[in-house]
This record gives structure tokens, sequence and C-alpha cells, in this order.
């Protein structure tokens, strides 16, 4: 009985551990998108917008996200990276796939060199979160994504 | 019948006689208050239509104007003629984004919005929202810019505003007509409410420098968006013919 009660709590242990590393789905979106920037070496050119700026670039509904970071270049490049925590990923994909077309256009008319970040970037998401990374290094940003979302 | 004439005669003189001297008395008695008037300034310009044509403004208005804006804006800074204006620009700037993204022509990272809230300029023009023009929606444009003018006006509050409407351009790439329509329409509302409600200018240089189509004269941009040479020079014009001159329209009113 003791045995079995021990290891029910080492299980919870670690299953608590892991929600609270970068990895876990129960993380902050704050936390996980900083781990991402962390690893993949973005943090000089990036900067944290506030929720009302998040929502004036994707124009979610209401309700849609229950939590969000979202970090965009202050060099003009078309960088970014976001954490969106919601239980309807597939329509926050869907904004946020409209916010890289917008992107898209403007990059083109101004600098054409970014729009391949952007037609390559990483959007990956599970049950709860959705993630989006632009960034010159595709294959790092798609194997982040993986991580963060534990596949 | 002549002792009643008399009778009547000699009782008005002394009624006006009497009348005059209760006049007098009056006069007398009464304490020397001074002649007072309540004044106030009276604005007379209506806001909810777009500036009217004027005579050209003198050259030193320059001196004390900024510009400020987008890559549209920024055509003033490549062609511009009048040196002593300051202008100030982002090119691909996303209004929400104005204090993230640096500005134009500085090494040192400063934004427009540091710029803005510095400037102590009493000719203030902005052109934004072109950026944004594939948006779902304006009111998170319309809440940034409202700050903006709320920043403005607190610093500078005798310095007069003017939001210029985007005009229309030949087109935007991946918004074709009607939608690049619908959406300028809605902008530009946003923009003109922005103005009415701030008691601020706007310029709508489409009556002036568009076709018969109603877009932007093909000969004044070379991307059916920017201005060319040529283009920035009928811009630089409309602004110049379309000052609010306030004496014209400020009135100090006393009663």
């Amino acid at each position: 009985m003791l045995k079995k009660f021990v290891s029910s709590i080492a299980a919870l242990a670690l299953l608590a551990g892991c929600g609270a590393s970068g990895g876990g789905s129960k993380a902050a979106a704050a936390d996980q998108a900083q781990t991402i920037i962390k690893d993949l070496g973005m943090a000089e050119k990036l900067e944290q917008v506030d929720e009302r700026v998040i929502q004036g670039l994707f124009f979610f509904d209401e309700g849609m996200v229950e939590d969000a970071s979202f970090y965009i270049a202050n060099d003009k490049s078309a960088d970014a990276v976001g954490v969106f925590k919601t239980e309807n990923p597939d329509a926050v994909a869907e904004y946020v796939n409209d916010y890289l077309k917008a992107t898209k256009e403007q990059m083109k008319n101004y600098y054409p060199d970014e729009v391949f970040k952007v037609d390559n970037a990483v959007v990956e998401s599970d049950s709860g979160r959705v993630v989006l990374i632009i960034s010159e290094d595709i294959e790092s940003a798609k194997s982040e994504a993986k991580k963060i979302l534990g596949k | 019948m002549m002792k009643k004439i008399l009778l009547t005669v000699l009782c008005a003189a002394l009624a006006g006689c009497t009348g005059l001297k209760k006049a007098e008395e009056a006069a007398e008695t009464a304490s020397p208050e001074p002649v007072s008037y309540a004044c106030r300034t009276m604005d007379y310009y209506d806001y909810m239509t777009p500036v009217p044509p004027s005579d050209a403004i003198e050259e030193s208005y320059y001196s004390d104007a900024l510009f400020a804006g987008d890559s549209r804006m920024g055509s003033l800074y490549l062609y511009g003629t009048h040196d002593n204006a300051l202008v100030e620009y982002v090119t691909s700037l996303n209004l929400l984004l104005i204090d993230t993204m640096p500005a134009d022509n500085h090494d040192d990272q400063i934004t427009l919005y540091d710029i803005l809230s510095t400037t102590d300029k009493s000719n203030i023009y902005l052109l934004f929202g072109i950026n944004g023009i594939r948006n779902r929606s304006f009111d998170p444009f319309a809440e940034k810019l409202q700050e903006i003018l709320t920043m403005l006006r607190e610093n500078n509050p005798d310095s007069d505003i003017y939001i210029i409407l985007a005009y229309h351009p030949d087109k935007i790439s991946g918004l074709d007509e009607p939608k690049l329509t619908e959406q300028l329409q809605d902008l530009n509302g946003h923009l003109i409410t922005l103005a009415q409600n701030n008691y601020m200018y706007y310029l709508d240089t489409d009556n002036g420098l568009d076709d018969d189509q109603g877009t932007i004269r093909d000969e004044y941009v070379w991307d059916g968006l920017h201005f060319n040479p040529t283009g920035a020079h009928a811009f630089e014009d409309y602004i110049a013919t379309h000052v609010v001159r306030r004496e014209k329209y400020v009135k100090e009113i006393c009663e």
C-alpha cells in the first residue's frame, strides 16, 4: 500500500516537474516563448509586445486565446516568435496564417529578402497550443517548435 | 378752452422736469460700478470637413513643421523641397509597433514614437494606416492612434495637428478591388472620426491628387502607392495650399 502511494506521489511529482519546465503544456506562454528565443539565439533582435498589440496583429476572436506571448523583431526583419494557448488550435492557426499572409505582402514590397523566412515560417500546434516561429534558421526553428510541444 | 391747453402744457412740462430730475438723481445715487464684459475664445472652424484650400503658406512655416508617417511620408524626405522641414518616417510601419520599429535614417534605434513624444513643433502632420490596410479591423489601429494624439495634444496644446487621410493607391499587393476601396473607406472613416473627436484638422488629398478613376494619378507614383519626385512635389503643393490659419477661425467674443 505504502509502495503504491509512494509511486503515485513520485509519478505526480515527475508530471508536475515536466509542467514547470519550458516544454510542458501547462507552462505559461511567456515562459515557452522565452525558451524558444533563448534556444534559437534570437534575444537581441526580438521585443515582447503587449496583449493589446497581439490582438491588433492577429485579430483573434474574443476568448479564442487563453494565454499568449509574442515577440517581434526590432530591426524591421520578419523574425518573430509566438506561443498561443487555446482550446481551438485549428482556428488560432488559421489566424496566425492570415498574419503570415499579410506580413508576406508587406515584406514583398519593402524587404523582399525577408519573404523566404515568412514562406518558411513554422506553425506547429498540439491540442492546446500553437507555436509560431519566423527565423532564418528554418531547421532549428522546426526542431524547437516540436521540442516545445513535446513532439 | 385756452386755459385747458395751458394747464396741459404746464403739467407736461412739470412731468418732464420731474422725470429728468429722477434720472439725474438715479445717476447720482448709483454706485460707480465699472462696465464688465465676459470674453471667450470661439473656434469657428468646421472640424467635420476636410481642410479647405488656402493661399500657399510661407516658407518659414516649415521650420516649425514635422511630417511623420510611413513610407508614403518618406517621399518628402527623399524628394521634398523644404529643407527646413523635419520629416520622420518608418518604412513598412505598423502603427501598433510604432514604439518598437526603428525610425528610418537613424542609427540609434530611436522610434517614431520617441520622436513624436519629444517634438515641440507647432505644425504636425501625420500619415499612417496603409500598412494595416489588409487588417480585419481598424479598431486596434484607431485605439493606438488615439493614444498618440492624446500624447501629442498633452505635450503640445497649441500645436496644429493635421491627420492626412490615406489616398487611394492604384494598387496594393494582395488586395484587389472592390475590397481595397472598402478597406480605404473604413480606414479613412476612422481617421476622420479621430480628427473630429480630437478637434484636429484632416487633409483629404484624394480631392486634388486623384485622377478621373478616383485613384492617385499615375504620374505621381512609381509603384502605384509611393510618390515619385513629381508626386512628392504635388503632395507638397497640396499641403502648402491647405493650411488652416487659426486667426481666420478663432475669435475672441466679448459680451
